[in-house]
Formats: C-alpha cells, sequence, structure tokens
C-alpha cells in the first residue's frame, strides 16, 4: 500500500475526459475516484449478498453481473 | 476412555483369576474353619439348617459366613473346573469351539490314518473319552496337540472352505451357473455392465479425441497431414508412412478421403476448422466494408499464402512434415484457415464448400489452381499497403504458378503468413469492439462513443479494491478472474455513465469543463452524500491514506471548495441543480 500508487489520476481523468467529451478541472478526479470507490463498495455488497444467496464460494462473475446493473442504476446522476 | 477401557480387562482377569484361586485353595482353609463352627453344631444341623431358610436366619453370621463359604466350595466342586472358566457366549454365539468340539469328536477319524505312522495309543485314548476333553488336552502329550491342532487346521479349513464356495459362485455365476447367474445378472449388470461400457467408451474417445485436441498445433498438424497423407495415399511407400504415423490417433486415411462426415472423429476437426474459417471470414467480410486497405490486403496475403501452401505441400511432403512437424503444421493450419477466410470472403457461401471440395479432393491441383487464379486476382485488389509481405507473397506467388517449390520458400511463406495472422487476430479483437480498425493493437484500449482512445483502469488497482471490499461486505475467498473481469466491465460501465452524466451537467450549465460542483451535484443525486454525510466526510471514510494525505495537503483549495459547493449548493446550486434535473 504505501508504495502503491492509491489509484492513477491521469487514468481516471483520461477516462472520464473520454466519455465526457469535457475537460476535467483540477481535483475533480479525486471525487470521481471517491464515487468510483463507492460504488465498487456498493457493487461489492451486491454481489456478496448475491454470491451468499446463490449459494457460491466466494464472488464470481455471475453474481457481479447480475448486480451490475442494479447498482449502475443506483449510482445513475 | 482410552485409558480406562485397557484397565477393567485387567482388573476383570485378576479377580476372575482371584475368585476361583480364593474358593480352591479356600477348600482345605474352609475345611480347616468348619471344623471350629462344625465343632459347634453338628454337620446334620448345617445341612438341615442349610435347606431351611429359617434355619439360616437363627443362625450366627458367622455361621451363615461357614455356609456360604461351604455353598461356594459346592458349587466350586459340582461346576466343572474349564466349564466354570469358559464363557459360555462365546461358545453359543460363535461356531468355533462348537466346531472345535466336533472336530474333537471327528478327531478319531482323522487320527487313525496318521496312527498308523505315529502313536495310536494316544489317539485310542482321544477316541475313547470324546466328550469332556479340554482338560485331558492340556494334559496330554504333544502329538495329540499337534494332532489336534492338525485337525482343527483341517476344520479351519472346512471353515474356509464353506466360505469359498461363496466366493467360487461368483465366478461360477458369471461363468454361466443357472441360479447364479440369474441371481447376479439381476444385481450386477445394470449398473456394472453398464457403467462400465460408458466408462470404456467415453474414455476411449476420450483418450483418442480429446488428448490431442488440447494440443492444437500438433492436432492440427496430424489432420493436415492426415489429408495431405490422404492426397498422398495414391502412392504406395507414402501411405505406409501416414499408416505408421497416424494410426495411433486417427483412422487410416483412406476413410477420411472417401467421405467427408463419415468419421466422427473426422468431424470435429472439420467443424473446428469450420469455426475458424468462419472467423476469419467474419474478418474478411469487416474488412470488405470497411473498406481498410489494411484488411484487404492482409486478407489478400492470407489468401497467397494459402493457395502456396497445398503446393507445397503437394510437391515436398514428406521432407515439409518431417523437418519440423508442431511448427509447421501450426503454420500450415492456419494458411488452410486462412485460406478457407479467403474463399468464404470472396465467393461468399459457396466458398466454404469449394473449401470443403477442395479438403475432400485433398488438394487436386487443379482445384488449387483455381483458387490459386482467383486469389491472384484478389490480390490485385488489396495488395497494395504492406511492402515486405507483399513482396514475399508476390514472389509466392509466382511460385505458385510456376509450381516451382522449394521448402525454404514454403517456410518463408508459411511465417510470414503466421505474421499477418497475427494481425489478423489482432484485428479481429479490435473489430469486435466496434469498428476499431485504426486503434492500435493493445486489446486494453478502448474508444469511447465520442471517438476518444481511452484505456480501463488497471486490473490490479480494480482487484485490489474489490477485494478490499469484498472482504469488508464479507465475502470469502479471492476474487476469480472472472468476476474480475466482470467487474472491470461494470468499472467501465460506470465510467462511461459517469461521464455521461458530468458531461451532462456540465453541458447544462453552459460549461466545457467538468467542475467540482458537477461532480458534487451528482453524488448528491446518487444519494451518496446527504445533509448528515458531506462528501469530505465520504472521502475521509473511504479514500485510503495516502489519498487522505493528498487531500489534506491541500485542504484549503478542495476542502473550501467542496465547503463552498455544497454551501452553494444549498444556495445557488440548488437552483442550478434543479435545473439540471429538469
Amino acid at each position: 500500500m504505501p508504495g502503491q500508487k492509491a489509484y492513477p489520476r491521469a487514468t481516471v481523468k483520461k477516462i472520464v475526459k473520454a466519455h465526457a467529451n469535457c475537460n476535467v478541472s483540477k481535483n475533480v478526479d479525486v471525487m470521481i475516484y471517491l464515487d468510483y470507490v463507492l460504488f465498487m463498495q456498493t457493487l461489492m455488497k451486491e454481489a456478496t449478498i448475491e454470491a451468499k444467496q446463490g449459494g457460491e464460494r466466494g464472488i464470481t462473475g455471475r453474481s457481479v453481473k447480475k448486480v451490475t446493473a442494479d447498482t449502475l442504476a443506483k449510482f445513475k446522476g | 476412555m482410552a485409558d480406562n477401557n485397557p484397565q477393567p480387562p485387567a482388573r476383570t482377569p485378576s479377580k476372575l483369576s482371584q475368585i476361583p484361586v480364593r474358593t480352591t485353595p479356600g477348600v482345605p482353609i474352609s475345611r480347616t474353619y468348619t471344623p471350629g463352627p462344625g465343632a459347634r453344631t453338628p454337620r446334620g444341623l448345617l445341612i438341615s439348617a442349610h435347606n431351611t431358610p429359617n434355619a439360616h436366619a437363627n443362625l450366627t453370621p458367622h455361621v451363615r459366613a461357614a455356609y456360604r463359604a461351604i455353598d461356594s466350595r459346592r458349587a466350586a466342586i459340582l461346576t466343572p473346573h474349564h466349564a466354570r472358566r469358559r464363557s459360555l457366549r462365546e461358545a453359543r454365539e460363535t461356531p468355533r469351539n462348537f466346531l472345535l468340539q466336533l472336530g474333537k469328536v471327528l478327531a478319531p477319524k482323522s487320527e487313525r490314518i496318521p496312527s498308523s505312522s505315529s502313536s495310536p495309543g494316544s489317539a485310542l485314548s482321544g477316541a475313547t473319552e470324546g466328550g469332556g476333553r479340554n482338560g485331558e488336552e492340556e494334559g496330554d502329550t504333544s502329538e495329540e496337540l499337534t494332532f489336534d491342532i492338525s485337525t482343527r487346521s483341517r476344520y479351519g479349513d472346512d471353515d474356509d472352505e464353506e466360505e469359498l464356495p461363496k466366493r467360487p459362485r461368483l465366478s461360477l455365476g458369471l461363468g454361466g451357473g443357472a441360479e447364479d447367474e440369474d441371481w447376479e445378472d439381476d444385481d450386477l449388470p445394470q449398473p456394472h455392465r453398464s457403467a462400465g461400457l460408458e466408462d470404456l467408451t467415453e474414455n476411449f474417445t476420450v483418450q483418442s479425441i480429446e488428448l490431442p485436441r488440447r494440443v492444437d498445433p500438433e492436432r492440427d498438424g496430424h489432420r493436415m497431414m492426415r489429408d495431405s497423407m490422404g492426397r498422398l495415399s495414391d502412392f504406395p511407400q507414402l501411405q505406409q508412412q501416414s499408416d505408421g504415423i497416424d494410426s495411433g490417433f486417427f483412422p487410416p486415411a483412406g476413410a477420411i478421403e472417401d467421405d467427408e462426415f463419415g468419421n466422427a472423429e473426422d468431424r470435429i476437426p472439420d467443424e473446428f476448422s469450420r469455426l475458424d474459417s468462419d472467423e476469419t471470414r467474419r474478418r474478411e467480410t469487416i474488412g470488405h466494408e470497411g473498406g481498410m486497405g489494411l484488411l484487404l490486403g492482409a486478407g489478400g496475403r492470407d489468401s497467397d499464402f494459402h493457395i502456396e501452401v497445398p503446393v507445397g505441400m503437394d510437391e515436398s511432403t514428406t521432407t515439409f512434415m518431417i523437418a519440423s512437424p508442431t511448427r509447421q503444421f501450426e503454420m500450415v493450419e492456419g494458411q488452410a484457415a486462412e485460406a478457407a477466410a479467403a474463399t468464404s470472403g470472396q465467393g461468399g457461401g459457396g466458398g466454404f464448400a469449394e473449401l470443403m471440395d477442395r479438403r475432400s479432393d485433398s488438394y487436386d491441383d487443379d482445384d488449387r489452381n483455381d483458387i490459386g487464379l482467383t486469389f491472384d486476382d484478389y490480390d490485385d485488389d488489396g495488395m497494395d499497403l504492406d511492402n515486405n509481405l507483399d513482396q514475399a507473397a508476390g514472389s509466392d506467388e509466382e511460385m505458385t504458378r510456376l509450381s516451382g517449390y522449394t521448402p525454404t520458400t514454403a517456410m518463408r511463406v508459411s511465417l510470414s503468413a503466421a505474421a499477418a495472422r497475427e494481425r489478423l487476430g489482432f484485428f479481429r479483437e479490435e473489430g469486435g469492439e466496434g469498428r476499431g480498425g485504426l486503434s492500435k493493437i493493445k486489446a486494453t484500449k478502448k474508444i469511447s462513443k465520442h471517438g476518444i482512445e481511452y484505456t480501463s483502469l488497471p486490473p490490479a488497482m480494480v482487484k485490489r479494491l474489490a477485494q478490499t471490499f469484498a472482504k469488508t461486505s464479507g465475502a470469502k475467498g479471492n476474487i476469480s478472474p472472472e468476476a474480475l473481469k466482470a467487474i472491470m466491465q461494470a468499472s467501465d460501465w460506470f465510467f462511461e455513465q459517469l461521464g455521461d452524466d458530468l458531461s451532462a451537467y456540465a453541458k447544462h450549465a453552459h460549461r466545457k469543463t467538468i467542475d467540482m460542483s458537477d461532480m458534487l451535484t451528482l453524488m448528491k443525486r446518487q444519494r451518496q452524500t446527504n445533509a448528515q454525510t458531506t462528501p469530505f466526510a465520504l472521502a475521509q471514510r473511504y479514500l485510503p491514506r495516502e489519498l487522505l494525505q493528498e487531500l489534506r495537503m491541500t485542504p484549503p483549495v478542495p476542502v473550501k471548495k467542496r465547503r463552498k459547493a455544497t454551501a452553494s449548493s444549498s444556495r445557488t446550486g440548488a437552483g442550478g441543480e434543479d435545473e439540471e434535473v429538469t
């Protein structure tokens, strides 16, 4: 953890820039990353619940896929 | 428990051994004692008192004890010694004792035969006193013991023989006994034979087909070699060679040659090759429709290679194949697939049939020439772009026309074909993403709907993040690559959605840059932040320490901005928010 970057700031900025076709101002990428972290948290929580309901061991691709749509809808602005 | 168990048996034998010991030595002792009370009370009185319990009640405890001793002595005397020691349960439950007794009873019969050679007296004594011989046995001579042992062992053999007939029954039943057969046929065959047959067949197929299937290049190489050998099967010498090579995995070449879909084994590789050809054909069609010169050129080149290959294989098959099997076959296979693609790309559906015909005909010269001609035309269309490969292809083309072939050119062609194939593979990947013909080879690079290239987040970071959250949410184990793939897909979609939303907000505010207010609005609309949870609190909770430190390093700007933003969202931003919402 200490040696690692928390997240690739430039990459996040590029991604958002590519999708939004807009410039991204200075510290927005931190908040974007925060939002992404929250999204990931929700996604993994939902996937874990789904996996447990489905009787799977750990999180599988199926559980994640099943949950993705709902979580994305939750994070629709 | 384990300690308790060994102790009681150790105690109980000692008690058991002590009890008779007490009684038996107690006999003389009690005799010495009984005269004491016996002197006071005459024996007739004792016996009468013993018979009537009332008399017992009158007697003194000392006399009762004496009676008890007498009773125990009587019991000890009347009950036979060996019988008392033995536990009858064993004799009842297990037939061994009974059989031993039987053996002893029957022993004289068996003994008479050896008695002629050995001692008859002991045998006679054993024969006369058959009933209670346990005590005598112990005291008898070693010879009789040996006899007994021998007889026991024989009757032990009888026990085994009683068991043994059951075992033969199994074999006999299987062999063809009438009743046993029916008996066992009901039990065994349905589970056994069917399962065994299935296993056998499945194993055979698995062993014969799957193992080569895993090693794709070798298998395909074998297949190609088989085809070529089928072509060469006209020549007896080569056919012998082919048989020697192929017989392990495949049916003889002639059968495959005759019918295209005759054998299941043959069918499977054909289907595989068909799939490959379909993929390549898709590539081809994509290239045609897109009008991408590169794609066309690649296809044309491939077709060139393709034509050349069969020629080379025909002319110098033996040397060509034996030289370096796997690699060359791989190349050859790829070329074949590409050739299929080329033919299908040109002739539409008929191309594939043509390929199949060619395969079934095993590279007849006429077919090859036809394809070569068609590919020549095709090359003229598409061969403008890559200089080196085109030169190689052109030279090879000439070689095909001249049909003067050397293995080296074939090798070169195959190598160039492999390179082109790789490119084709890349193009296919890019094409699968969506008309990304110009995008670079990196598969991670994607293009947004605005035509801007971007790379998705590094999977390692995503995996780390997902794993931490999976652990906190209580999931066990690591995240499988499949799950990671799904998560990466989800995060890609998330960023796409987020970018759309942010751009919508910014455009609504007539801005060209995404501002912090947009992000805060978005988070508020996502219900991630509300009056209780500020963005900074969320950042403090969720962002890693380095990022928090970074945020703290720059507290004045973002925090103020955030506060302003959150505050302004309540006053000015709220209005904008509503406007944005509607």
